[in-house]
């Protein structure tokens, strides 16, 4: 009797320790799944992010360039060109792609620069530029390999530069 | 002690039915977490795409649909073809956004002609639509200024 009554305890004790391990197993699966969704969420976010602002930055550049836009290789390819004109003193502003990077420079117009001089903004691998009449056409691809295409109209007009 | 035991069972029992209840609606906020991320972002591209069919519409010379098929040449979308009734043109992109062929497509960009309400005002409608539904993605309104021909009008009158 005593020997019946061990077994069946043994038996619920070992049920009891099965469905804590279940429950254990559940708990950290679910958690694992969290941890999954909110990793992906946060790098689609993230890339959504950089990809929005590396267009659109350039986008507002060209939007406030009240003196025209000029498209001319600078460095290892295409740079937009922003003249201004400050004190009867011409200015240039370059907004181009160097070493995995989106990167602006301002200096003079008749100054040497070099693409390293100027200051990074944000991440990019590489920046095509196009003019077709009034309508620029920039691409920015970033560091994930996804290309963004934004085409502009020209409101201050604009030229390609040799 | 036999009923102790059974106690402590049936406990655990109902602790994981309530946490299979508790799991079964946090996986569910994941989904939807998860569906809506790929919605935000489908909505970022939308707007881009739309912003860019936009400026080139504006950009092109012409009025009405000659204008709409100047923009499409210049977005590289085939002006007319595969259009729905009233659609000028459609371009189809996959699901990162690139263009794409029309069979295999995940997004898809339209634009026609509306009706503005005034004389010599051009006004187009842009929309991206994606998703298992065609839902709208984003849509905008495009105006420009068209040539009136005063001389021909007072011809008319």
């Amino acid at each position: 009797m005593k020997k019946r009554q061990t077994r069946q305890h043994d038996i619920s004790t070992l049920a009891g320790l099965l469905l804590l391990g279940v429950f254990a197993v559940c708990i950290l699966s679910v958690l694992l799944t969290g941890a999954g969704a909110y990793r992906r969420l946060t790098a689609r976010n993230n890339a959504a992010l950089e990809q929005r602002s590396r267009i659109q930055y350039v986008a507002t550049r060209v939007r406030q360039a009240s003196a025209g836009v000029r498209v001319a290789s600078f460095g290892d390819g295409d740079a937009l060109l922003l003249p201004e004109d400050i004190g009867g003193e011409a200015y240039l502003t370059r907004i181009y792609c160097h070493d995995g990077w989106l990167m602006e420079l301002f200096s003079t117009a008749d100054s040497p620069a070099a693409p390293e001089d100027g200051e990074k903004l944000i991440a990019a691998d590489a920046m095509t530029l196009e003019t077709d009449g009034g309508l620029l056409t920039l691409r920015v691809s970033g560091a994930a390999g996804g290309e963004a295409a934004l085409c502009l109209l020209l409101r201050a007009g604009g030229e390609v530069a040799p | 002690m036999r009923q102790k035991t059974s106690l402590s069972l049936m406990e655990l029992a109902v602790m994981v039915a309530v946490f299979a209840l508790a799991a079964a609606i946090c996986l569910r906020a994941f989904v939807w977490a998860d569906t809506h991320s790929r919605r935000s972002e489908a909505e970022s591209w939308a707007a881009n795409l739309c912003q860019s069919t936009a400026e080139a519409v504006k950009t092109a010379p012409g009025a009405g649909e000659d204008r709409l098929s100047a923009a499409a040449q210049a977005l590289g979308v085939p002006y007319g073809a595969f259009a729905q009734e009233g659609c000028a043109f459609e371009g189809h992109y996959d699901a990162d956004f690139q263009p794409c062929d029309t069979r295999d497509y995940s997004y898809c960009l339209r634009a026609r002609i509306v009706d503005s309400g005034l004389r010599g005002l051009g006004k187009a409608l842009v929309t991206v639509t994606g998703g298992a539904g065609e839902d709208t993605l984003f849509s905008l309104e495009v105006c420009w200024q068209e040539e009136i021909n005063w001389g021909e009008e007072d011809g008319d009158a």
